[in-house]
Formats: structure tokens, sequence, C-alpha cells
């Protein structure tokens, strides 16, 4: 049995900053959108829906007990449907993803909505504890760093310079501004609209157009007060222990923006499809995710990406387009250095640099952008990559129909 | 050992007396004793409330580390600590009002008999201080200190405490809230006891107090990422996770600071076994608790020898190591008579302490020479002058000294055949009076800390001549624990060079077999100087390679690094670094005798 997509959505992708425009909006609200939006663009009777699975990167608070449970039921889904929400980090979205077509492919599911949900600015970055990085023991033994400094240590083990980073940066504003412009993102971003039949946002509103090389040479390195300070630097250089100056290149401008968002994704096995009068877009390939150094937390992507493609049967040069989450610049440059991957195969339409990582969210985006450009320039197959907390990585091919 | 006194005022006055030591000290007959005292102060009605006092100059000063560890067992080491705790858990718990009256300095165990008083009067002494600093000791506070001084003062507020040992003043301790009051020496007993028969009771603890709160509120799931992730990151970065007893106790802060007491208590009495029993504690412990201080203390002084007071040193000579011995006199305020060479002159920062000496017979005042001058012996001069020159020319019969490097500890007395015990006491009292640790060593071509610090460099030298980055170099030095990068920082590694995963692993792989390549060229000299009858002891060329080459202290010294890592293992370690030296056969003789029986080098 195949697993195939049949269509996604996600909301706009809000800054979570002072000003942002879904500080006074719930996470719950925030998947509900989503959540409707897919079921009413396809007229899905929700009975018929198996199970919608949520990721979520931070599950407490007012994302905590279940939210996609609770966002199925506010998008008025039927009481039957049960929801469950999935967190591996970053991944978390693409899992919800991976792990629908697996139980649709298993005969499990019939039709199953995947995706996810994160307000950063509601449920802050490490409100929801967690031993990996605060328990002395085990953030000790596993040699715990933050990610923006193990951003900053993979770039100098790569050898890529302010400059490197800066560059590609200012690409993912620039495409992604392009992107918006010529209408790329207009099918699959559904508005978010308050109670009163307000729309609340509509439009990406990180994306910085302006962005240039020479605005962003302003821009402080973040990182470097904590590695060189706090000491994570040492941390780091106990594990690569050939790097003599951690370089602190990243900052505000070259690492993924804080945002709030959610999406949605729609699979299903290819007789649901058929029955409903739905058309599929694509199938999920494959996928895997691996373990990988938990000290910079970013070398997963390319050890997935391996694995995904040994699965499938395929070479890197199969895959005609690549979606590498941009948690920091540094990371898709180490994966296209790695898998000696053409840059302008990768993230053609900007990434989260310009529109911003909403945590838990963001796998089923990719998935969603990925299907998107795929069809627009009539192409076939696709891979989604992304890095992962705790050192893991995630990667998925997907292939039109 | 502890008096007690029952006051007409109905203060029960329990004060540390141990007569038969020079400090009062935490050992099983005396907390025995003092759990005794204070059950029958709780429970005697005609006692209102209980004063905690010592007849010493200080309070308390901790555990009797020779008695507490005589045996490593864990459940046996939980079993002292716990009942320890449970002395203290009742003293606070029992509701009578209890006052600790500090007439003196109060650290680790001390402190922690304090912190679980209800009530704490300092006496206003300058030189008066206060602290946990069990962590210098490669040791955790296991009486509460890691429970009760969070609660007391805040978790960011006790962390250089008990992380770094930080001691401070009585007034320093009023402001940040250690203790209720300072007092003039006089008052304090008196105030004690007004304090303690005051209070309307049943008097409890804050922290045993419904509704009670962190000072500064609960931390939140942020902030407690914040303190101890980095926290954590500081430690790793300071001790290159080499060192239990920092992480140990960052853990039993981590674990207990958000629960009752006594959960608290038992995070902390898990971390304070497993780090007591851990190898790094016991080689920290007998290297520098025991080793060092007794070896300051001059133990190994030849008995009867009249102790030499050296008020005004005579140094000859202008070469650099006698500067640097000048340096050691002036840093240690001791008055110089220097005779250089004819066109000497005098730096402005050894104004205070040096003067020139304008004739030979100047010197004669000098109750010591150090005589840098090798043309001239002096011998004629003063009786009993002592002179210093190299290693190899100890066979005049005096002794010679040698100082390590700079801001190093270590002075090596090199003795020879025919060298006298009270010469070589004279040589330990200078030492003393110039702040050093001496260890005395048997002549030979080099000294002790010479032949460990040049099969260290020599090895060093080999590594870069085979090709291996300077960097993999440092970064092992560093991990090893050294506390002086080998060699300079190179500017090349500045550059941006790119490199692969493969060889991010190879590089992780080749400083794990330098580290282990350091470490068995400096235990093979080690030794080699053992069996030859350089060094004569284990524990002194574990103390003189930790105080001379700033040999890491949680291995023990190289000696203890064998022991460490066991006379088996170091031979096969050894025998997998392929390097081309061959094992001298009594070294291998030796190391394989310790191997076959289980022997360790230290015989504990």
């Amino acid at each position: 049995m195949q697993a195939y997509i049949y269509d996604h959505v996600r909301t706009p992708r809000a800054r979570s900053g002072r000003g942002g425009s879904f500080r006074e909006i719930t996470p719950t609200a925030l998947a509900a959108t989503a959540l409707r939006s897919i079921r009413d663009r396809s007229q899905i009777d929700t009975t018929l829906i198996d199970d919608v699975s949520l990721g979520c990167v931070a599950p407490v608070g007012e994302q905590g007990a279940n939210i996609a449970r609770t966002a199925l039921l506010m998008a008025d889904f039927d009481q039957s449907v049960p929801g469950v929400q999935v967190h591996r980090y970053c991944s978390s979205g693409l899992e919800t993803c991976n792990t629908a077509a697996a139980q649709i492919a298993a005969g499990v599911h019939q039709l199953a909505v995947a995706g996810g949900v994160e307000s950063l600015s509601r449920v802050p970055l490490f409100l929801d504890g967690g031993s990996v990085h605060s328990d002395p023991e085990v953030a000790t033994y596993t040699g715990y760093s933050p990610q923006g400094v193990g951003a900053d240590v993979l770039a100098t083990l790569w050898g890529f310079s302010r400059e490197d980073v800066d560059a590609f940066a200012v690409r993912s504003h620039q495409r992604a501004a392009g992107a918006w412009d010529a209408g790329y993102f207009n099918r699959s971003v559904a508005p978010v609209i308050d109670d009163n039949g307000m729309v609340v946002l509509a439009r990406d509103e990180a994306i910085r157009a302006s962005t240039s090389m020479e605005s962003l040479s302003a821009l402080k390195p973040s990182f470097e007060f904590m590695g060189v300070k706090s000491g994570f630097d040492a941390v780091c250089q106990l594990r690569y222990p050939h790097i003599q100056n951690v370089r602190h290149i990243h900052h505000a401008g070259n690492s993924s923006g804080i945002v709030d968002g959610a999406s949605a994704v729609l699979l299903g096995t290819r007789e649901i499809g058929s029955a409903i009068g739905l058309k599929p877009r694509a199938r999920i390939r494959s996928y895997a995710s691996v373990g990988s150094d938990p000290t910079i937390m970013l070398t997963g992507p390319a050890p997935a990406a391996r694995k995904a493609l040994d699965r499938a049967g395929m070479s890197i040069s199969d895959i005609d387009l690549f979606e590498i989450n941009e948690a920091f610049a540094a990371v898709p440059l180490a994966f296209m250095a790695e898998m000696n991957v053409d840059p302008e195969r990768v993230n053609v339409n900007g990434g989260s640099i310009a529109m911003g990582h909403p945590l838990g969210a963001t796998g089923a985006i990719l998935v969603g952008t990925l299907i998107d450009e795929l069809e627009r320039r009539n192409l076939q197959t696709g891979m989604i990559a992304i890095c992962v907390g705790a050192g893991m990585g995630t990667a998925t091919i997907i292939e039109r129909i | 050992m502890i008096d007690y006194d029952v006051t007409p005022e109905g203060a029960a006055v329990l004060t540390w007396n141990m007569t038969d030591r020079p400090v009062n000290v935490m050992n099983d007959e005396s907390l025995k004793l003092f759990a005794e005292l204070i059950e029958h102060a709780i429970t005697d009605s005609t006692v209102k409330g209980i004063v905690i006092a010592s007849a010493k100059r200080d309070f308390v000063t901790g555990a009797d580390l020779v008695s507490f560890l005589g045996d490593r067992t864990p459940h046996i080491i939980f079993e002292k600590a716990r009942f320890t705790q449970s002395i203290l858990r009742r003293l606070e718990t029992g509701g009578k009002p209890v006052c600790a009256a500090l007439a003196g300095s109060a650290l680790g165990g001390g402190m922690e008999i304090a912190l679980a008083c209800h009530h704490r009067i300092v006496a206003d002494k300058p030189t008066l201080r206060l602290g946990l600093p069990e962590v210098t000791l490669g040791l955790l506070p296991g009486a509460g200190g890691t429970q009760r001084l969070p609660r007391l003062i805040g978790v960011r507020a006790a962390l250089p405490f008990l992380l770094e040992g930080r001691l401070v003043t009585a007034t320093e301790a009023l402001g940040i809230g250690m203790v209720h009051e300072v007092v003039a020496e006089t008052d304090l007993l008196p105030k004690a006891i007004t304090w303690v028969t005051s209070q309307a009771t049943p008097v409890a603890q804050p922290w045993d107090t419904k509704g009670f709160t962190l000072p500064g509120g609960t931390l939140g799931p942020v902030e407690v990422y914040q303190v101890f992730a980095t926290e954590t990151a500081r430690i790793t970065a300071r001790t290159h996770n080499n060192l239990p007893a920092p992480r140990h106790i960052l853990s039993a802060i981590y674990e207990g600071h958000n629960s009752d007491l006594d959960t608290g208590l038992k995070s902390e009495l898990r971390h304070f076994v497993s780090c007591a029993c851990s190898v790094e504690s016991k080689n920290i412990l007998r290297t520098n608790f025991f080793g060092v201080s007794d070896a300051a203390k001059l133990k190994g002084r030849p008995a009867h020898e009249k102790e030499l007071k050296v008020e005004l040193l005579g140094v000859t000579g202008n070469s650099e190591t006698v500067k640097a011995f000048i340096d050691v006199a002036v840093a240690a305020r001791l008055p110089v008579k220097w005779h250089g060479s004819p066109h000497t002159t005098l730096p402005p920062e050894w104004a205070d302490y040096v003067t020139l000496a304008e004739t030979r017979e100047d010197l004669q005042q000098c109750s010591y020479i150090i005589n840098g001058d090798e043309s001239n012996t002096l011998t004629d001069l003063v009786p009993q002058a002592f002179l210093w020159s190299h290693a190899n020319q100890a066979s005049d019969g005096r002794a010679h000294l040698r100082l390590a490097g700079p801001g190093r500890r270590l002075i090596e007395i090199i003795r020879s055949n025919t060298t006298t015990n009270s010469q070589i006491a004279f040589a330990m009292d200078l030492s003393r009076r110039l702040r050093k640790v001496p260890i005395v060593i048997q002549a030979g071509q080099n000294t002790y800390i010479e032949r460990v610090g040049n099969a260290y460099s020599e090895t060093v030298r080999q590594l870069v001549n085979d090709g291996i980055s300077p960097v993999l170099i440092n970064s092992a030095a560093k991990q090893i624990g050294m506390d002086s990068q080998p060699l300079p920082e190179s500017e090349s590694a500045r550059q941006i060079s790119r490199t692969t995963p493969n060889e991010w692993q190879r590089a992780t792989d080749t400083v794990a077999w330098i580290k282990d390549v350091l470490l068995t060229a400096q235990a093979e000299e080690a030794l080699r100087c053992l069996d030859d009858g350089t060094v004569s002891t284990p524990l002194d060329a574990d103390i003189a390679a930790v105080l001379g080459l700033g040999y890491p202290l949680h291995l023990g010294g190289p000696i203890g690094y064998i022991d460490t890592i066991g006379a088996g293992k170091f031979m096969d370690t050894r025998a997998s670094l392929k390097r081309d030296a061959p094992i001298t056969p009594n070294i291998e003789q030796i190391l394989r005798k310790h191997a076959e029986s289980s022997l360790s080098f230290h015989g504990d």
C-alpha cells in the first residue's frame, strides 16, 4: 500500500517578537485555522479522518495536554477523530507526515491529517524544561551546547566565513520575497482570521526584501557570549579538539526567524482519494531519521538523507529539488558541501531564515512548499531534510504522481 | 570533647572542645556525642533553647577525612554521611530554638552545622571566614550545605560558594543573609543565650515552614535552563570534565532545590557518596589534602634538628635562576642581601626587600646563602652556608636547591650521599620561609622535575616532528588537565580551512592517542626516578609533579595515574601506542609485578 499526499496548507508566519501579529492568537487557534482550512479546501467529511497528528516542540502551557486533540475539537472536527501530539524537535511536523504515511502504508489508516503548530510568542523556548540541557549530569555526559553555538562550530568545521553565511541569508530573503511577489505561495497559505471575521495576517511578516550584505554586516554575533563566557565553546572543543577558536559568525540575520505558525497536510490511500473525489499530488517515497552528534545538534541532515536515499534505492542526483531547513545558514551550506548539491536546487523559494521557523509546524510546511514548487517547475522528485535537537536528523523523499 | 552546660536562663550551651586535637573535627566519636547532647537538650523540658559554640579559635573545621574516608565502600560512607545529616535534621526540627555562636571561622562541616541552626551570630573579627570549601578538596558538602545554602540565599547566590569554595567575612556574610548578627566577640555568647531563650516556640526553619519559596522565587524552567545549562558548561570549560566534585555539587543543587529539604538531602547524599568514592577524589585527597599539606608542614623534616630562622637571605650570582630565587624571596617578604656582578643594579620592584652586598664579607650576617656564583664556594665565609648550584655538582656535601618554574610551589632539595640531616632540615626551613613546598630528591644528572618535564617536552617535540598538529597536541594537554599549553597557539589555525566529518573523527582519535602518549611518557619517567632512587616515594613523585609541573591533580600524579588505570592497563596502553622507545627492563618488571598481583604503587 502507498501513502499519497492530497493537499497541504499553512498559516502565514508571524514574527514572535514584540508587535508580532500572532502575539494574542493562541496556538490552539493557529492549529485550528490550519485544520479547518485543510478540511474545507477538500470538503472532507471529518468522520473519515483516522487521526490528526500535530508536531509541537514545547508541548506545555497553552500547547500542553495534547494540542492536536484540542485544536481539532476547536476546528469543529467530528468528536470521533482522535489527535496526537508529536515531538521530535524541529522535524516534528515532518515526523507527523512520515508516521502518517507509514500508518497508511501499513493499512492502519485510510485518511490522516499531519502537521504542526508552534507559538513561540506565547510558549517561549525552554519553557518546557528538559534534562538534556538543564540536568548537569545529562548535559555533561552528552556535551550539551546551544544550537547557535553549534552552528558557529559547524561553520568553523566546514571553513565557512561570515560572508558565506551572510550571502546565504541574503539569498533566502530575496528568494522568499520573489516567490511571494510571484504568487507562488498564494495557493497554500490560509490567512488567520479572528472571531470577528477580521484578517489578522495573510502573508509572512518576517521577510525583508531589502536585506543585503551591508545590512547584515552591522549585526553582532549572537552566540559569542555563550560560547566564550558561558563555556560552551569549550564544551564543543572537547568533542572537536582540532578547533583552536570557534568562529562566531551567526546572528539574528542568518539564523532562522523566531515565528508563530501552523500547518496541515492531508494524506491517504489511493482508494480513499478515489472514493471522495480527490486527486493525489505526491507520494512519500521514503523517509529516515538518524541520531547524530548531540553537541552540535545540526549534523543530522546529511546522514538522514543518505539513509532515506538508501531505503529508496536512489542516489542524490535523482533529487530535483531540496528543502533543507535553514535553522542556521551553516546547516544548508554544510549539507550542500557534504552531499555535493547544487545551491540552485536548494531552498529555491527561500526558507526559515527569511520566513521563520515555527518549530513544530516547519516540517509539514517544507513538504507543502516542495510539492508546490515541483508542480510549478514540472519536476518529479524532492527531498526535505531537517536538523533536529539533541542531535538527530530527519529526511523525507517525495515524488509527484 | 563537647562541653554541655545549661545556663540559669535555660539555654543548653554545647561547646565543641576537642582537647586532644588542634581543631574541632567531626569524627565518629564527636558526632555520636553531638547527637546525644542534642537529643538530651531537645528532650530536657528545662532547656528552652540550644547554643552551639566552640572553645577553639575556630568553630568546627569539618569531617575528619582520615576517619571518614578510611573505608571507601559506598554503603559505609552513605551511612556515615546520613548519620551526620540526621543529627542536623534533628537539631533544626526539634522545635527548640538553636543558635550558632561563631567566634571564629566556620568552614565546611562547621558551616553546615551553623546552617542547620535557626540563628547565626558571628564575632566581628577581620580574620574570620565562612564558607564551604569542600569543592577545593575534591568533595562536596555532604551535611546539607548544597541544600540549605540555596534555600537561605537563593540558588544563584549560593553557586560561587558551592562550586568555587568562595569564602566571606562576617560582614559580607551578613550582607547576603548568610548570618543574622555580627557582634563584638564578648557579646557573642550572651546574645546567643538571649536569642534562644526569648523565642516563641516551636521554632522552625524557613524551609520547613508552609508556603516557603526560594529567595528570589522558585526558578521557572527557563531560569533552570539559564542557571544549570550555563553552570554545567562553565564547569566543563574550567575542568574539562576531569573533576567529579563540581558536577556532583551542581547535580545535588539541581535535583534538590525545588523539593522538600529531606528529599534534597537524599539527592545530596547520593552525590556525596559517588563523589567521595570516585578515584579522582581519592587521588586529589591523597596528593593534595594529605600529601601537599604534610610536605608544606615539613612532615619529612629530619627529627631533632635545630630550626633555622631565616631573617636575611644571602644570594650570590647574576643568573636568571638566582634572580628567580630573589623574586620568590621578595614575594615571601624575606629580606635579601644580594652579591651580584660588579655592575649589578637593583630592579625597583625588589627595592623594598633587597639590598646589595658591596663585598662578600657583607654576606656574613645572612642566616642562609644561596650561592649562584660557581667560581666561589663561600665555605670560608659562613659556617652554616647552604649553597645552590647544579644538581650534578651536589657532591660537595651541601644541600642544593632547585626552584620549579615561575609560579610553581615546589622546591627540590637535592641531597647527595654526604649531605647531612641538618643541611636538609635547614633547606626545608628556608623552603617554608619562601612559602614553597620542599621535596627531597637524590642528586643525579638531572633533578626529578627536570627528568619528568623533559620526558614531556621531548615527547611533544617528537610529536611535532612526526607531523602532528600543534593544535591537537595543545588540545590533548588541555584535556588531560595540564595547566599550561606545551606549544604556542598556532597562527595558521586561525585561517579558514575546510574539514570533513571523516577528518573530525580522525582528529578526535588522534587527540585520544596523544593524551595516552603524554601521560605514559611522564609516568614512565617518574617510575624510573622511583626505581633509581631519585625520588624516594610514590607520594613524593606525585606531589612534586603536581606542584612542579602543573600535572593534573585528579590523576594524583604520574604514579597516581598508573594506579588510576592499573599497571596492566598501563602496559597495554603503552604497547598500543606504537611508539619506538623500548621499555626499560626493570620498569617492565616492576609494572608486570604490580599488574600480576593487582598491586597499586600507593598501596591504597
